[in-house]
């Protein structure tokens, strides 16, 4: 039971602290102090949480025969539970600075979404069943929305609106498939390995989980329903992007994991036209995004299209079914989250300091905000994949298991697509990186304007997290890491 | 228990709405308290004959052959009772609201009481000729109801709804002569009144009387083509539009159908056939009309008008599912819509009297000057697109899990179409509110400052719907056991 009033305060928390910061009105001093505390708070409810090793299920509320609400935690809530509530609380402190440029009035309303968001991600985290899921999913959406309307400048509306058409349309598509799950598998519960029922493996099965995957791959910016994400993330202060790429995106990857591996089970899609399709559109989606990253000149438009793309490397490893792949995308999740959020707030400091928002002007930068920009230099070192750091560790498991999974010409491409896309992820963060250090003599040094603390101890955290993460990787997060493959891969 | 107390839900709104007509113009205030009392007492009346259980029918009129005129209470006619008992309440309270400053009062409120009395005939009904007397008369008292501001539009849409009516109602008598002619027994049975053989020795003309009475009916129940007199009609006052467009009128045609389908002919003789098939397409195919049209159309009412099309045609997809499931699943949705639009159109009378304005892209910015109405909108939105646990979303649930057992290619396709559908009205109800927390156009904000408040009782109307559209998801468990109570013996 105890663990029950953990996972509900956890979600409750944030949803309340957030609508007492919309409502009531309050100076700027008691905001910051309610937005962090109750981070915070969540944060150390959530590891409680994870700490207590229980896995039981409990019925919320019993809504009609299956439609209920639960809630559980498993491996795979843990590790997307402490994600989001450390990337939160980072996102917040460095909120504390860089809010300080936009209008007054709108602080309000930005925390309160903020907080709120955090109590749904987490509800999705801790969902029990498809259905809950399902409703946390869609909550995400709606309260994700704001963030991204946050500037309410036209661009940012019709963002917003592209963000809300796509990501419901996504959700439809994925009750489809939820729903031909209901009548083919025992139950919407997660159990890892599936519950598929022994006569459901029918052809409009294969359809209902394709259908699926490509409805929650709305959410995580993949073909076809990927036009959203690189206009709606940048559209959002900087570290709501941060949170929009790094984690809120997450939700999309965690609801097929759940759906594929939860519910109906690795073995009804393996060897099948679904896996290799889901394979295909994964490719496609990396290197479409890397090739658009490279092309686009907007800094934080450039880091959504990467989104698009590592979220794809997410999927890759996630539609290879086996114990490589599936160990790979977990871990690129969390690294992604601690890279992607560690650059989103690189450039969240980038434009607060100087408003300069194209890597054209970001001529010396280095010089100016140095710090800031060593951060931004080792988190695209991870996210390439240089070893040791941490990109290199779920890179190397995926294109391993892309060879063992596919043992002719479809394995090599897998990891010549790999291999291109690194090599223009290279291409599109390190100019930043050597144009920003290395101007040139004729340029003439502006004023040093680094960022300050409130923005440095995020980034810094974030940079040597993903440093460090590949190498020294706690031993619990392994060992969890590795249960999970172990039980729902092939 | 008396059966002639059978009559009282009947007869106090129709003498109730009578006395109304002829009390003095400017005893506005006596007025409303005579229609709100008999419209009280009615509900008191039917509640009473719900919850105690009356089964024993009343004939009011014995004609020749065994044809009579006669009242009864069954399961489905509880169900619809109950419902209507409830909203009509809530509709006059907003409708005192709304209707303060306009004229034609007396003839307005009189129609709005009796029609509740006629309603609640269609409701008590127990055979197809009581039921059709009531369902023409409905036709005949609602006309004022909305040629009620007297424009040349609002006579041209009473003409069109009257031409459809009659027409549909023509069709619709061959069915019920035919009726009367091959079933087993004048009243309406559970599980219907064909036996097999009649059934076998007279197919063709069964079939082709089944069709054309479906349609006939299907005018007030709004299915392609015989749906185009409702969005004219949406020129009438919003109580009209909301509770005798959304609800009553509407819901009544639906009723009509289910007791032409489960009662008069049953699911055994016509599952399978292919005019299952073929009428199966036709309300999948209204669905799908009605939500592109509501998307297309900006006119606001205009558009509910086209969702609630949309809407209606998702109770005869369960109905014509021909299953246990199926009919339930139909009358969850039967319930939830009623909630729901009720609330949408409420709520879309309170923008439009306010406002001023019409149109659904007129209304930038306007959410900040009257947060409740659009709030209770965008929830009233959530819950008919299909937010996981609201009303919306437990009825379209349980009518794509009665497709899917059914099984048939047919239902497979109706449930494809309702998760377009369902897209389709996420957009096109959510799109205004999110319109009216935009922030607003310079010239537009000196309107909307003047902008009179609204009347409590017109938020009344707006809130309450709106609050159980949200919450009804979450105990429809209860309303599933009632309902699936209500239609036992049908099965």
């Amino acid at each position: 039971m105890s663990d029950l009033l953990l996972m509900l305060s956890a979600i409750a928390v944030p949803v309340v602290s957030g609508i007492a910061v919309g409502l009531i009105k309050m100076n700027a001093k008691a905001q910051k102090a309610l937005v962090l505390s109750a981070c915070a708070l969540t944060a150390v409810i959530t590891g409680v949480n994870a700490a207590a090793d229980t896995g039981a299920s409990h019925v919320v509320l019993s809504v009609v025969g299956p439609l209920e609400l639960t809630l559980c935690t498993d491996g795979v809530s843990k590790i997307f539970s402490i994600i989001a509530v450390v990337m939160w609380l980072l996102a917040a402190v460095f909120s504390q600075s860089y809010m300080r440029h936009e209008s007054k009035d709108t602080h309000p309303r930005y925390y309160a979404f903020l907080l709120v968001s955090l109590g749904m991600t987490l509800g999705m985290d801790f969902a029990g069943d498809m259905i809950t899921a399902y409703l946390f999913y869609e909550l995400i959406t709606l309260t994700t929305f704001p963030l991204v309307l946050h500037s309410m400048r036209p661009e940012a509306i019709r963002a917003a609106k592209k963000y809300l058409f796509y990501s419901v349309a996504g959700g439809f598509m994925a009750l489809f498939g939820i729903f031909f799950c209901y009548n083919n598998c025992s139950t919407l519960a997660f159990t890892a390995g599936g519950s598929l029922l022994p006569q459901g493996g029918t052809g409009i099965m294969l359809v209902a989980v394709f259908v699926a995957i490509l409805g929650f791959g709305a959410k995580a910016g993949s073909y076809p329903l990927h036009g959203w994400l690189p206009t709606a993330h940048p559209e959002a202060p900087a570290p709501a992007s941060a949170l929009l790429s790094g984690v809120i995106a997450k939700a999309g990857v965690l609801a097929i994991i759940r759906i594929v591996f939860y519910v109906v089970g690795a073995d009804l899609i393996a060897g099948t036209w679904v896996q290799y399709a889901w394979t295909g559109v994964a490719l496609l989606t990396v290197f479409m995004g890397s090739m658009m990253a490279y092309r686009e000149k907007l800094f934080k438009k450039r880091l959504a299209y990467s989104t698009v793309s590592q979220i794809s490397y997410v999927l890759l490893g996630l539609s290879l079914l086996n114990f490589g792949g599936v160990t790979g995308a977990l871990l690129h999740v969390i690294f992604h989250a601690v890279i992607k959020c560690g650059l989103f707030l690189v450039a969240g400091a980038i434009i607060c300091k100087t408003g300069l928002t194209n890597i054209d002007d970001y001529t010396g930068i280095g010089k100016r905000m140095p710090v800031t920009l060593w951060c931004f230099t080792i988190c695209s070192l991870a996210l390439i994949g240089i070893p040791p750091l941490s990109g290199f560790v779920s890179k190397w498991y995926l294109a391993s298991a892309s060879l063992a999974e596919y043992p002719g010409a479809l394995g090599w491409i897998c990891v010549a697509v790999l291999l291109v896309s690194a090599l223009l992820t290279a291409g599109y963060l390190l100019p930043v990186t050597v144009r920003g250090f290395f101007p040139g003599n004729d340029y003439k040094t502006g004023e040093r304007c680094e960022a300050d603390a409130y923005m440095l101890v995020p980034l810094i955290i974030l940079a040597v997290a993903a440093a460090l993460l590949g190498i020294f990787i706690p031993d619990q997060l392994r060992s969890l890491v590795y249960a999970i493959a172990g039980a729902v891969a092939l | 228990m008396e059966r002639v107390f059978l009559l009282l839900p009947v007869l106090i709104p129709v003498l109730g709405g009578i006395t109304v007509y002829f009390i003095p113009k400017l005893k506005n205030r006596l007025a409303n308290t005579v229609a709100l009392c008999a419209v009280v007492l009615a509900s008191v009346a039917a509640w009473f004959l719900i919850l105690s259980g009356e089964r024993e029918p009343f004939v009011i009129l014995e004609m020749i052959n065994g044809l009579r005129l006669e009242l009864s209470l069954d399961g489905l006619g509880s169900f619809f009772l109950g419902l209507i008992s409830v909203l009509w309440i809530i509709a006059l309270i907003y409708a005192f609201g709304y209707m303060k400053n306009h004229e034609h009062l007396r003839m307005y409120f009189s129609f709005y009481v009796i029609s509740y009395g006629v309603t609640c005939g269609i409701a008590l009904a127990g055979n197809m000729l009581t039921l059709f007397f009531f369902y023409e008369m409905l036709t005949l008292v609602t006309i004022p109801l909305v040629i009620q501001p007297m424009t040349k539009l609002a006579k041209r849409a009473a003409r069109k709804y009257m031409y459809f009516s009659v027409g549909g109602s023509a069709f619709a008598f061959f069915g019920l002569v035919c009726l009367i002619v091959c079933a087993s027994s004048p009243d309406f049975v559970p599980g219907g009144a064909i036996s097999a053989q009649t059934y076998e020795k007279y197919k063709e003309l069964l079939d082709a009387v089944y069709v054309f009475t479906f349609l006939g009916f299907g005018v007030k129940g709004v299915v392609f083509p015989m749906c185009m007199w409702l969005p004219s009609a949406t020129v009438a006052p919003t109580p009209t539009t909301a509770l005798l467009h959304a609800v009553a009128v509407v819901k009544s045609g639906v009723f009509t159908i289910i007791r032409l389908t489960h009662y008069s002919y049953g699911a055994k003789i016509l599952s399978g056939t292919p005019i299952q098939t073929w009428l199966i397409l036709l309300v999948v195919f209204t669905i799908l009309y009605g939500s592109s049209m509501a998307l297309r159309e900006t006119h606001f009412k205009r558009r509910l008008a086209y969702s609630t099309i949309a809407n209606l045609s998702y109770i005869l997809f369960g109905v014509l599912l021909f299953t246990q499931q199926g009919l339930v699943a139909g009358l969850l949705h039967f319930l939830f819509h009623s909630v729901i639009k009720i609330g949408a159109f409420f709520c879309a009378g309170n923008i439009i009297t306010s406002t001023g304005r019409e149109y659904t892209t007129q209304y930038k910015g306007a959410g900040r000057y009257m947060p409740v109405s659009f709030i209770c909108f965008g929830i009233c939105g959530l819950s008919l697109m299909g937010l996981p646990y609201f009303a919306g979303f437990v009825s379209k649930w349980q009518l794509c899990v009665a497709a899917s057992a059914q099984g048939s290619a047919a239902a497979y396709i109706g449930i494809a179409v309702l998760l377009i559908s369902a897209l389709l009205t996420a957009v096109y109800m959510l799109s205004i509110v999110i319109n009216a927390f935009m922030p607003c156009r310079e010239e537009d904000k000196k309107d909307f400052e003047k902008m009179r408040r609204t009347d409590v009782r017109m938020l009344f109307g707006a809130v309450v719907p709106s609050v159980c559209a949200a919450l009804f998801g979450f105990f429809s468990s209860y309303a599933v056991s009632i309902i699936t109570e209500c239609v036992k013996g049908v099965f």
